[in-house]
């Protein structure tokens, strides 16, 4: 879901967001709101707070543009940066609020704002991943909800690609896994 | 499966992150052992699953959010941006707030009919396949509107009269207004309303057109045949679209059936497979193409329950006896085909 531009489109991008192009940025911000705003949802639990963490990224970036040199990615960058913020929103507020809202969030089938998404099989994709380790899931969920490389990844978290490629492969181990147990489904 | 499986290999297969040396090794594994093929179909398939379904966002809402903030005071270096009317711009974020409100996670973009002046325009609602949509009207008027479906909402709604027009399906509970009768139009048929809940069917490619009351009152008059009677349907009733168009009135046993997708319900009663599989395209957005056309006299009764997509597949393909045949390039999309000793 997160939009992919080609190494030279990101730099491009941002290179004309530090010179001040208003019109680039909000490109920039209509291209990776919404699926920034998933991600933050998955750390901090909730929409209405996961929307605002991820406008103040972006407020922040505008008032920081002129020093603003993403490494490689512009993507990894925004995920990296919104990761921060909403763990940084997480340790601001009592501890078991945080995660447990996490995992009921989305799993909770009659919330009418998740009734929009039109597709039951949301509440049970919910529940598997929130069964994860948080680090597997927040790498799982880049790899797969919002199609980061691996590579992009590591930058995004601030970890070692060697992790990401452990994290991924005992994830999809254990997804499938239950998805067997739980589904008693023949593939 | 006694020998060490490469975890981090596979999963760099499916995730599309393996180099073209590592992908042959991962086929060449595959092909090696039946057991590896289905280990890796699986993992496949596991993948496709765990995509996720996401709750869409209004972005337009927030970026007039964001704007307000990055013309705000912190902004030493001047830009063009700050330079424009305030006014104009905080206009615009309160009413986009108040759209907002209405639209919120819903992701409709209302877009108007070019040419007239703004305040004259009709309000276009549209949802994809795979959504669904609540819209908030001014006078409190509730709709929810299926997926794949379009409502028009009329310039001069709530002036005098409250005229919305329909094509796919909507469950509309109409704010009570005697003075300002709600009318929903659609291709074959008019429901004259005056504060109400109920349901109304008329897709353009199915012949199921229906009116299903769940409370009080409505009128239904044909459109398509000016000539014929309108009739009065009250709670529990049900006015179907038949022949030349013609209103045949009924009390079915369960109405819910009929009203039943706005909890997320799937009701089918002796439903042509033809018409089935144009529901499931809407509600799952798959893909699903009949190999015989015959098949699509087939009927299916059955209800589903905030079922997963892929179980209503595959519990449909049981009953009627179908094979599923999955496309290995697009995942949402499947071919339905007799099977052999059917």
């Amino acid at each position: 879901m997160t939009p992919r531009l080609s190494a030279f489109e990101q730099q491009q991008l941002a290179a004309r967001v530090r010179q001040g192009d208003a019109v680039a940025f909000e490109q920039l911000f209509r291209l990776y709101y919404a699926p920034l705003v998933h991600f933050a949802a998955r750390i901090v639990g909730a929409f209405p707070e996961a929307e605002e963490i991820v406008q103040k990224v972006f407020v922040n970036l505008w008032q920081r543009r002129t020093l603003w040199v993403p490494q490689a990615s512009v993507a990894a960058y925004l995920y990296g940066a919104v990761r921060n913020e909403a763990v940084k929103y997480c340790q601001r507020r009592p501890m078991a609020a945080s995660l447990e809202a996490a995992e009921t969030l989305t799993a909770e089938s009659l919330d009418p704002d998740l009734q929009l998404l039109g597709n039951e099989l949301a509440g049970l994709i919910e529940r598997l991943v929130s069964e994860l380790p948080q680090q597997r899931r927040l790498i799982f969920s880049l790899s797969r909800d919002h199609g980061l490389s691996y590579a992009e990844i590591a930058q995004a978290l601030g970890i070692s690609i060697k992790t990401v490629e452990t994290q991924m492969g005992r994830a999809l181990r254990q997804l499938r896994e239950r998805l067997k147990t739980l589904l008693n489904v023949s593939f | 499966m006694h020998e060490a499986i490469d975890w981090e290999l596979l999963a760099r297969y499916v995730s599309g992150n393996c180099s073209e040396v590592e992908r042959a090794a991962v086929e060449a594994w595959a092909n090696a052992d039946p057991a590896h093929r289905q280990l890796l179909e699986e993992l496949k398939e596991t993948w496709i699953l765990m995509g996720q379904a996401h709750r869409p966002v209004s972005v337009e809402a927030a970026w007039q959010r964001v704007k307000v903030q990055l013309t705000a005071a912190h902004d030493r270096a001047p830009q063009p941006i700050r330079r424009r009317h305030p006014w104009s711009v905080r206009v615009l974020a309160v009413l986009a707030v108040a759209l907002g409100l209405a639209l919120l996670y819903a992701e409709l973009w209302p877009s108007k009919d070019t040419g007239k002046a703004e305040v004259e325009t009709a309000r276009v609602f549209t949802t994809q396949r795979g959504q669904r949509a609540t819209i908030q009207l001014v006078d409190g008027t509730r709709i929810l509107l299926a997926p794949e479906s379009r409502l028009e909402v009329a310039a001069a709604y709530g002036q005098k009269a409250r005229d919305v027009a329909l094509v796919g399906e909507a469950f509309f509970e109409v704010a009570s207004d005697s003075a300002h009768p709600f009318v929903v139009h659609t291709s074959r048929l008019a429901v004259h309303v005056l504060g109400t809940a109920f349901g109304v069917r008329a897709y353009a490619d199915e012949s199921q057109v229906y009116v299903a009351v769940r409370q009080g009152k409505v009128q239904v008059r044909p459109d398509t045949a000016p000539g014929m009677l309108s009739v009065l349907l009250e709670a529990g009733q049900l006015a179907r679209v038949v022949g030349q168009g013609q209103l045949q009135v009924e009390r079915p046993a369960n109405l819910e059936a009929y009203v039943g997708w706005t909890e997320g319900r799937l009701v089918f009663a002796r439903t042509p497979l033809r018409e089935v599989v144009q529901v499931l395209k809407r509600f799952y957005d798959v893909e699903i193409e009949l190999a015989e056309p015959s098949l699509g006299d087939r009927q299916l009764t059955a209800t589903f329950e905030e079922a997963p997509a892929y179980q209503v597949l595959q519990i449909i393909a049981a009953t009627m006896k179908l094979e599923t045949v999955r496309d290995a390039r697009n995942p949402r999309r499947i071919v339905w085909r007799p099977t052999p000793d059917s």
